[in-house]
């Protein structure tokens, strides 16, 4: 009966905690492979994952700021990376598994959050 | 008193900048699908135009990867086989990249069929915004790349004389060390300093290189015919376009649309975009018994916009009054093999009609013959009313993206 409730829960925690493969092109057209997981819905890398409390305080901070803050030149472009930008953050862009792009935002060049989530 | 208004104003003034994105409204969670589902397949991945004003090229990009993979029988899905969205954009402006422009012209300029670079050659996201700042670490973000560019090339206007053909030298290298992505090869940085007589110009030659415009190593696109509706004589009412955009989609023909993405009427000038239709289906609600048309959007702000946006599933009715209000003529653009015929929605496509004429709207010109003369530019040409209309003497008057 313990063995079952151990694989139970272990199955359990596994699907929580789910990660996709995503590739990051990096430095001279190097790719580098990120765990992207998600915390409270949003996709996020495991350094974020890890340091859920640092990360959902980005988060929150971000999503806080409805300034709208836009680059003094230029069209807008992608908003989501715009806003990313204009908060501190570095722009992005992940493909995933079948080659979708997503764009992420880096905060203190270590944690990578979904742009489009800090618009909501 | 006047405290209390004082907060209400403040308060409005924040409502109205969170009412972003207007056009992408949702259904709420009592409408169920009716099964009529049409989604356009092949289907390439979604792509992040980053913070670039080329969402035009992405959306004719869209259109394009899925004529070809379907006329050609090749895998969408093959990384190797996608286009290169700036190679496509380079045809709206002939050899220029240039942000904000419209789909129609570009497809028009491949329409006899052509061969474009494949985006795996000049990957878009790590060419735009990647730049060293020392040896060992990147500063990285959106526009960096595009940015600098546009940096080198106003130092470059700066030289005169015979100090031009060693600053061209020099800058080149100065491109090649910080902008690590780019494998554009030096002599041809170089030449695109001397060569280039606009940014755009010289954007495209930086940008796009030799070897990947190689014709061996790209993709043919069949020829196609390009369209677009309404056509600039044309008046339709937002029904008819909406009636339009179901009978294209339900023959499995993905299209594109110009909206507005400002809550602001008449529309911003900065607040156009394009964004591809690849589907259509119809939702009813189960406590009211309402049904609404949901089109599937292929939006190139990449593929979380879609994940946190209904799956891309947004109402028509939404879409269609920010096209119309982006522009009354050529809201949508699709492409069709040479003599393919649209079969009708036999009982959804209203009857043409002539809709009053709206006061707000620019009085846009019928077309090139007997041009107005406050619609003329300096050389005598169709020039429209602003710049949020593209003035092209074949197309027309045509809403921008950006």
């Amino acid at each position: 009966m313990k063995k079952y409730t151990i694989t139970f829960f272990f199955l359990l925690s596994s699907f929580a905690i789910k990660a996709e493969v995503f590739t990051w092109a990096t430095e001279k057209n190097k790719e580098q492979k990120v765990e992207i997981k998600k915390l409270d819905g949003i996709l996020v890398n495991d350094e974020c994952f890890s340091n859920k409390t640092v990360c959902l305080k980005i988060i929150a901070a971000v999503k806080k700021d409805k300034s709208q803050k836009k680059p003094e030149k230029g069209p807008l472009g992608n908003p989501a990376s715009t806003k990313c930008s204009m908060n501190k953050g570095q722009s992005e862009i992940l493909r995933d598994g079948k080659h979708n792009e997503y764009d992420f935002c880096l905060f203190e060049q270590k944690y990578l959050i979904d742009s489009w989530a800090l618009m909501k | 008193m006047k405290n209390r208004f004082f907060v209400i104003l403040i308060a409005l003034i924040f409502n109205f900048a969170e009412a972003e994105e207007v056009p992408y409204v949702v259904p709420d969670q009592s409408y169920v699908d009716k099964g009529d589902a049409v989604v356009v397949t092949p289907m390439t991945p979604v792509k992040s135009q980053d913070g670039i004003g080329l969402c035009y090229g992405f959306s004719a990009t869209s259109l394009l990867e899925n004529y070809r993979c379907r006329e050609l029988n090749v895998d969408c899905n093959d990384p190797n086989e996608f286009l290169s969205s700036l190679d496509v954009t380079s045809y709206y402006g002939r050899e220029r990249l240039v942000e904000g422009g419209n789909t129609i012209r570009i497809l028009m300029n491949l329409e006899k069929g052509k061969k474009i670079a494949r985006e795996e050659c000049i990957r878009f996201s790590t060419l735009v915004h990647q730049v060293a700042v020392t040896q060992n670490s990147f500063y990285r973000d959106e526009r960096q790349g595009w940015n600098f560019l546009t940096k080198k090339w106003n130092e470059f206007k700066g030289y005169g004389g015979e100090k031009r053909n060693d600053c061209a030298s020099c800058l080149a290298d100065s491109i090649k060390s910080t902008l690590v992505n780019i494998q554009t090869p030096s002599d041809q940085l170089k030449n695109a300093f001397l060569e280039a007589h606009s940014l755009e110009e010289f954007l495209y030659k930086a940008l796009l290189p030799v070897q990947c415009i190689n014709e061996a190593k790209m993709a043919s696109v069949p020829p196609f015919v390009a369209k677009s509706y309404p056509g600039y004589s044309e008046k339709i009412t937002e029904e008819a376009l909406k009636a339009k955009v179901e009978t294209i989609l339900r023959n499995n023909i993905p299209l594109e649309m110009g909206i507005c993405t400002s809550v602001e009427r008449p529309c911003r000038e900065d607040a156009g975009h394009s964004v591809a239709l690849m589907g259509i289906k119809e939702v009813c609600s189960q406590t009211n018994g309402d049904c609404k048309k949901l089109v599937k959007v292929k939006n190139s702000y990449g593929n979380s916009w879609q994940a946190n946006n209904n799956d891309g599933w947004i109402e028509l009715d939404s879409l269609a009054e920010a096209s119309r209000a982006l522009g009354n003529y050529g809201n949508i653009t699709w492409i069709q093999k040479p003599g393919f015929v649209l079969q009708e929605n036999k009982n959804k496509e209203p009857k043409k009609v002539t809709p009053p004429s709206r006061p707000t709207r620019p009085n846009v010109p019928a077309g090139p013959s007997g041009i107005p003369a406050e619609y003329k530019n300096h050389r005598g040409i169709w020039k429209c009313p602003n710049s949020t209309f593209l003035d092209h003497y074949e197309t027309g008057c045509v809403p921008m993206g950006r």
